[in-house]
């Protein structure tokens, strides 16, 4: 009896080993009618693409089916580089590759035919190459081929409560020498010069910006929150800002390590050879000066931004929820997609507070990057997006490369395209113009935010697009670029926390130090 | 008769080889590839670039590139230099702080000390929870708790975790809390085989507690306490300090260790290809430093142990 429960024992672990070890993608069944899209299963979620699942599926009279892998970690670059050939996934949609890697590798199916001709089924004259965003369409065109093509185009911006600016007339009026009083005032054209648009009323200059701060903090309000646990939202923040004082020319530089660039004292051509003196683009001390004007005073900002207890969730309810707990605050550094990751939090307050605290009836905007005083920097506003690296691919091992194909194309329609924004309130790199209904179904931020990113034809930067091969060779070496500094032998790389902590920190030292980490460029590099 | 008794013995000779086959087959190939492979793999890692979607070893005039790589920001950039102050300090603080605590408390425990049992859990708890959690609960205390505490007193702390002035410390105290555990069970399971009557003619002569603990009960349990110190020279070097646990793979510089550094290369969510021979190289650095320091280390440990003589 007992030799027989010791053998079904040792059967039964047998059997959970050996499943437990087959637990994967690779050894599930893998139905050649269906196409399996995998997801990076982060802020974007999955409902726009189950929709846009079901009209594909719809177009082909159901005979094949979309089945739609939602991972995070397991997408990552590193990781793909050893499971993309035995994954069951014909294709995928990712935040973020290694894109001339992944080529290289050859796990990259070539898409140059259905990107480059006419997206005539759907009823369009163009193709979907057309459509790409200039900015990034070298980028995903190798030597004449496409093997991927850009997905989503976020931003890191400020953004700030429009109902809690109206309640508490915190526009600048239109002499700009002072806040209005009422909201019927005219107020001051804002940082695009232009009256009557989106900005009107917002600082334009650092000046501005530094008198804003101290008039929300006058009345009670804080005019901060963020992230904690997740510096790269506020250092991302003022690369922006960098980008914004140099245009897309000058910050391109930090990208393609090729061009004139001129520090003041005459033009020099950077090159391999001295791209470390981009550290001292004044652009850089500029951002630095506006990180100290927000840490001039622990008022202007939630000591919470600094606990790494404070998710981007927590940071996002803190500012949600700021006027019901008796402590307004008035902006949030966040990405584009913040909106769609505090739904929860707009539900919640709907039903426990009423209709007017819902996503839909709640008004945010984005505050521009004020510019200096001195006029100095690019005169026009330039938009730094996060999301360079992320890519729609199929992978080249895939037995339905032909369907994925047929899938790839479908999601570069003009209406899917407009679903995917409609849905996620984020931009595609791509040519493409929403419709009245789609705006009526979008809230106010998301509005305005396609406003910046689709309509006004602003030059815009992409952080993470490295053309430069030292660049892209040395990814580590050059993680910490925007911000790595020395100051008197201590490293930093956060300004907001080098300015809170240490008070004899100033812009200038902070930009001083920016060269020190790369002293070691000729050893390493000539 | 004879024959078939022979062959009987070779018939259970030969099917104890297959078992002892069979036990040691799967361990064994487990070493092979997961152990002497990986690391023979790391050790040529180092002397090869990622390039073309593949590894391949570097040129003849370029082949140690990667160690002078990493030799260059070891002693060059800021970034490592304080990486490498934070493991020894960690190292010190071990040394100088947790090791005669574990010996502390295990004394305690070993001497039955009144609710000895419930303090062993308390002890032993921070190494059965998940680190994670470990660290989450710390987080939230130092962040949330004590700012709250102190506050009634109107004492406003700094955040801990991030200030400057003070993160480095916290994860300090964060290690020293988590490290016990392991020590104090092995300590205290040491000294519980020490012999009774020992420490019975010791207390006929008038010995008190601590020189109890000074002249018995430290030289005999002195080859496992050295046995931890030689280990903990090899962490000075690969040693993260929960740092992954608190920060992700955002650390700030100055509470960087050289684990951490290494870790981040290789786990984190911005590696790429391209970084691990660097981190091969500097693995291969850190061991070519360790094996002297440890070897040291063991030497005079062994030449300082008080029982030798006794031996």
């Amino acid at each position: 009896m007992r030799k027989k429960v010791n053998l079904i024992l040792t059967a039964v672990l047998l059997v959970t080993f050996i499943l437990s070890s087959c637990n994967g993608s690779s050894s599930k069944k893998n139905d050649p009618n269906t196409l399996y899209v995998g997801n990076y299963f982060g802020a974007l979620g999955d409902g726009w693409l189950k929709e846009a699942a079901k009209g594909w599926e719809a177009l082909h009279d159901n005979e094949y089916k979309i089945e739609i892998i939602n991972e995070k970690d397991l997408y990552s670059s590193s990781t793909l580089a050893t499971t993309m050939p035995t994954n069951r996934e014909d294709m995928y949609l990712l935040t973020g590759l290694t894109y001339e890697t992944f080529i290289d590798k050859g796990y990259l199916h070539d898409i140059t035919d259905i990107v480059t001709t006419e997206l005539s089924e759907y009823g369009e004259t163009r193709t979907i190459e057309e459509k790409i965003f200039p900015q990034v369409r070298d980028y995903y065109n190798q030597e004449d081929k496409y093997y991927a093509l850009p997905f989503h185009m976020a931003f890191t911006t400020i953004v700030y409560d429009i109902d809690l600016f109206d309640e508490y007339n915190f526009y600048f009026n239109y002499s700009g020498a002072g806040f209005i009083t009422q909201a019927s005032q005219k107020k001051s054209v804002g940082p695009d010069g232009v009256e009557g648009t989106d900005d009107d009323g917002l600082p334009a200059t650092l000046s501005q910006f530094k008198q804003l701060l101290a008039e929300m903090r006058k009345k009670g309000v804080k005019p901060f929150t963020w992230t904690g646990q997740y510096p790269h939202y506020r250092k991302r923040w003022l690369a922006s800002a960098w980008v914004d004082y140099e245009g897309a020319y000058g910050y391109n530089l930090n990208n393609n390590f090729s061009g004139a660039y001129n520090f003041g004292d005459g033009s020099v051509t950077i090159n391999n050879s001295n791209a470390y003196l981009l550290q001292k683009q004044p652009g850089k001390l500029y951002a630095l000066e506006l990180a100290a004007s927000i840490m001039d005073d622990p008022d202007y900002y939630s000591s919470f931004g600094f606990t790494t207890s404070q998710s981007h969730l927590s940071a996002q309810d803190e500012f949600l929820m700021s006027r019901q707990r008796n402590q307004p605050i008035g902006m949030i550094i966040e990405n584009t997609w913040w909106e769609s990751e505090a739904t929860g939090t707009f539900n919640d307050m709907s039903v426990k507070y009423g209709d007017k605290w819902s996503k839909a009836n709640r008004r945010f905007g984005m505050l521009p990057i004020p510019k200096p005083d001195d006029g100095s920097g690019a005169e026009e506003m330039t938009l730094m997006c996060t999301g360079g690296d992320s890519v729609v691919c199929i992978y080249s091992g895939s037995p339905k490369t032909a369907l994925a194909e047929d899938f790839v194309r479908y999601l570069h329609s003009d209406e899917i395209l407009r679903l995917f924004h409609r849905y996620t309130g984020v931009a595609r790199a791509f040519d493409y113009d929403l419709t009245a209904s789609d705006l009526a179904q979008m809230t106010e931020y998301t509005k305005i935010m396609y406003n910046y990113t689709n309509n006004l034809n602003l030059p815009i930067v992409f952080y993470n697009m490295f053309e430069s091969e030292l660049r892209r060779n040395n990814y580590s070496y050059f993680l910490e670029w925007s911000w790595n500094t020395t100051v008197n032998s201590v490293p930093y790389d956060d300004p907001f926390i080098a300015f809170r902590n240490m008070a004899s920190m100033t812009p200038q030292k902070y930009f001083d130090g920016l060269s020190a980490p790369y002293s070691d460029w000729g050893n390493r590099f000539l | 008769m004879r024959a078939r008794k022979l062959g009987g013995l070779k018939s259970s000779k030969r099917k104890r080889l297959i078992f002892y086959i069979c036990l040691l087959a799967y361990p064994l190939a487990h070493y092979a590839v997961f152990y002497i492979g990986v690391n023979i793999n790391s050790v040529l890692l180092a002397f090869k670039k990622f390039d073309g979607g593949e590894f391949s070893f570097l040129e003849a005039s370029n082949f140690f590139a990667n160690f002078s790589n990493f030799s260059g920001d070891l002693f060059k950039t800021s970034l490592l230099k304080y990486a490498a102050k934070n493991s020894l300090l960690m190292y010190g603080v071990s040394l100088l702080i947790v090791l005669p605590l574990n010996l502390m408390f295990s004394f305690f425990l070993y001497k039955k000390i009144p609710l000895k049992g419930f303090y062993r859990i308390v002890l032993f708890l921070p190494q059965i929870v998940s680190s994670i959690v470990m660290a989450m609960m710390f987080k939230y205390f130092v962040e949330r708790g004590l700012p709250g505490l102190f506050s009634k007193f109107n004492i406003e702390l700094p955040t801990l975790l991030t200030d400057v002035k003070t993160a480095f410390s916290t994860i300090i105290a964060y290690n020293i809390w988590a490290g016990f555990g392991t020590q104090i069970i092995i300590y205290s399971g040491a000294m519980s085989r020490i012999s009774e009557e020992l420490v019975e003619s010791g207390k006929l002569d008038g010995m008190n507690m601590f020189q109890e603990f000074i002249r018995i009960t430290l030289p005999l349990i002195y080859p496992t306490v050295s046995l931890f110190l030689v280990a903990g020279v090899a962490g000075i070097f690969t040693s993260q300090a929960a740092l992954y646990n608190f920060f992700g793979d955002e650390a700030q510089a100055n509470v960087s260790t050289l684990g951490y550094f290494l870790f981040v290369r290789v786990i984190g969510k911005s590696s790429t290809f391209n970084d691990y021979p660097y981190a091969a190289a500097a693995g291969l650095l850190f061991t070519a430093a360790a094996l002297p320091i440890t070897l040291g280390a063991k030497y005079l440990l062994d030449r300082f142990d008080p029982m030798r003589d006794a031996i």
